[in-house]
């Protein structure tokens, strides 16, 4: 599986600082422009605060894209001869794809966090992130250390389910055009699953309810969940998925 | 020696039959040529047989069991398009094959490349269709496999290309490889291929050893394929 990491860098980092070098020319461009038409305080900040915001949003967004396309492209353009010719499991192939997006979304977002709060902090001179980061850290460990785990099983979950829908849509519908349009209807269908399910399974919990141990053993059943969806669509694409 | 036995192999697509219980076996120490006109299930049936389609029924006994990784280790596949990713270098390439597929000889695709008269540093992208495809088979047959299905390996290439691709395919001959290679470019393959196998809309027609057919009757393969079609 290294081995497909080593490659997955290969072919996005280019990409990556060009999009990473565009997003701080702005940041720093609109930020020198802002500094110099006057000082600002919290409460009179307002088209700025938008504009940061919005700007962390689309490497955000731009960073789910590359996530989504970490596969669609792969099994939709004709290098996907090559790539599912590699005589490896699917589910390494799709680990590998799972892990990159993962990285790629968790660093994008950190970045726009990052320096959306210090665009704020630099223009009105009030200390955000280290109270943030104080207000963090005082919580105890366990609650941080669930806070983490989740996160980050949510956000592969998310990635899985728009992998599943290709890989359902590449299974039984391969055949049919309109495969974009299919494939988000897919998505859609499993989004709405998705929140039903949760709503039929953690519906009746009283939030009263979930602390310490609950709260373990429900993260544990989400992990659980993510995991077999993973070994779906690993399965699928081993035995099912057609590239016509 | 048989390499593989495919037993009525069907394919569908929404409303077109592209294999229609095809039958056929494959030799080991031979290139067969698989030819039949554009449509006819050539690309179908290798796709299937290297693992990258999923076939609707019938069966494909390989001389050994052979599925998910290790169908991938044995069998060698080349398409038609380009599947190399064209923000690669040739050398990157190189190592590409080197990581992923066991036993792939560097050194022969080193020199193939250099017979070939392209740089390692060229980027795939740039590389002309005919440079594409003779790295295409000069890196597919470097792979250490069983069966090596080179899917219309002179598809666009020029003529001086089309000649060193010949020579690199005929060239590797041995009794462990069962090459096949489709085309309906037949005056080209005729020189280099064993055995014949025409396939006509997903239908084995007609198969045989290209010598024999070619005496047997009296024409050579080339008007053998224009009598099979001519009504297509």
């Amino acid at each position: 599986m290294i081995k497909l990491f080593k490659y997955e860098f290969q072919r996005k980092w280019k990409v990556s600082i060009g999009l990473l070098l565009a997003y701080f020319l702005v940041y720093f461009g609109f930020l020198i422009k802002f500094k110099s038409e006057g000082s600002y305080s919290i409460e009179t900040f307002g088209f700025q605060l938008i504009f940061f915001i919005l700007l962390g949003s689309a490497l955000s967004f731009g960073s789910i894209v590359g996530a989504v396309n970490n596969l669609r492209l792969e099994a939709k353009q004709s290098t996907r001869d090559l790539y599912f010719s590699i005589p490896m499991s699917a589910y390494a192939k799709i680990g590998s794809k799972v892990i990159v997006s993962v990285v790629e979304v968790f660093t994008a977002g950190f970045i726009a966090i990052y320096t959306a709060v210090k665009a704020i902090e630099h223009l009105t001179g009030v200390t955000l992130w280290k109270t943030a980061i104080k207000e963090i850290l005082s919580q105890p460990m366990d609650q941080l250390i669930f806070a983490v785990v989740a996160n980050i099983v949510y956000a592969v979950l998310m990635i899985l389910i728009v992998y599943l829908s290709f890989a359902i849509f590449r299974s039984f519908f391969s055949q049919v055009k309109f495969g974009g349009i299919i494939t988000i209807v897919i998505y859609i269908i499993l989004n709405y699953l998705l929140v039903k399910g949760g709503t039929v399974f953690f519906g009746n919990v009283e939030e009263t309810a979930l602390e310490g141990f609950a709260l373990w053993m429900m993260l544990a059943g989400f992990t659980a969940f993510t995991t077999c969806i993973y070994l779906l669509i690993g399965f699928l694409f081993e035995k099912r998925v057609s590239f016509d | 020696m048989i390499a593989l036995e495919v037993k009525n192999l069907n394919k569908r697509y929404m409303f077109v039959k592209a294999l229609n219980d095809f039958s056929v076996t494959f030799e080991k120490g031979k290139i067969t040529g698989l030819l039949g006109p554009n449509g006819s299930g050539k690309s179908t049936l290798m796709r299937i047989l290297s693992g990258l389609l999923q076939k609707n029924s019938g069966e494909i006994i390989y001389d050994q069991p052979l599925k998910g990784k290790h169908l991938k280790q044995k069998v060698a596949y080349m398409p038609t398009e380009s599947h190399l990713y064209p923000w690669m270098k040739v050398s990157q390439v190189i190592d590409f094959y080197e990581d992923f597929f066991e036993g792939f000889d560097r050194q022969k695709v080193l020199d193939a490349i250099k017979v070939l008269e392209l740089s390692p540093k060229s980027t795939i992208k740039t590389l002309s269709t005919g440079q594409r495809g003779r790295l295409k088979v000069a890196l597919t047959i470097a792979r250490k496999a069983e069966l090596y299905l080179i899917d219309e390996p002179l598809n666009g290439i020029d003529p001086i290309s089309r000649d060193m691709i010949l020579d690199m395919l005929a060239a590797e001959v041995s009794d462990e490889k069962c090459i096949v290679i489709s085309s309906h470019l037949v005056h080209e393959f005729e020189k280099i291929i064993d055995d014949v196998i025409f396939i006509r809309k997903g239908r084995l027609e007609l198969k045989g050893d290209v010598e024999a057919l070619r005496t047997e009757r009296q024409m050579s393969i080339h008007d053998l394929y224009k009598e099979v079609y001519k009504n297509d």
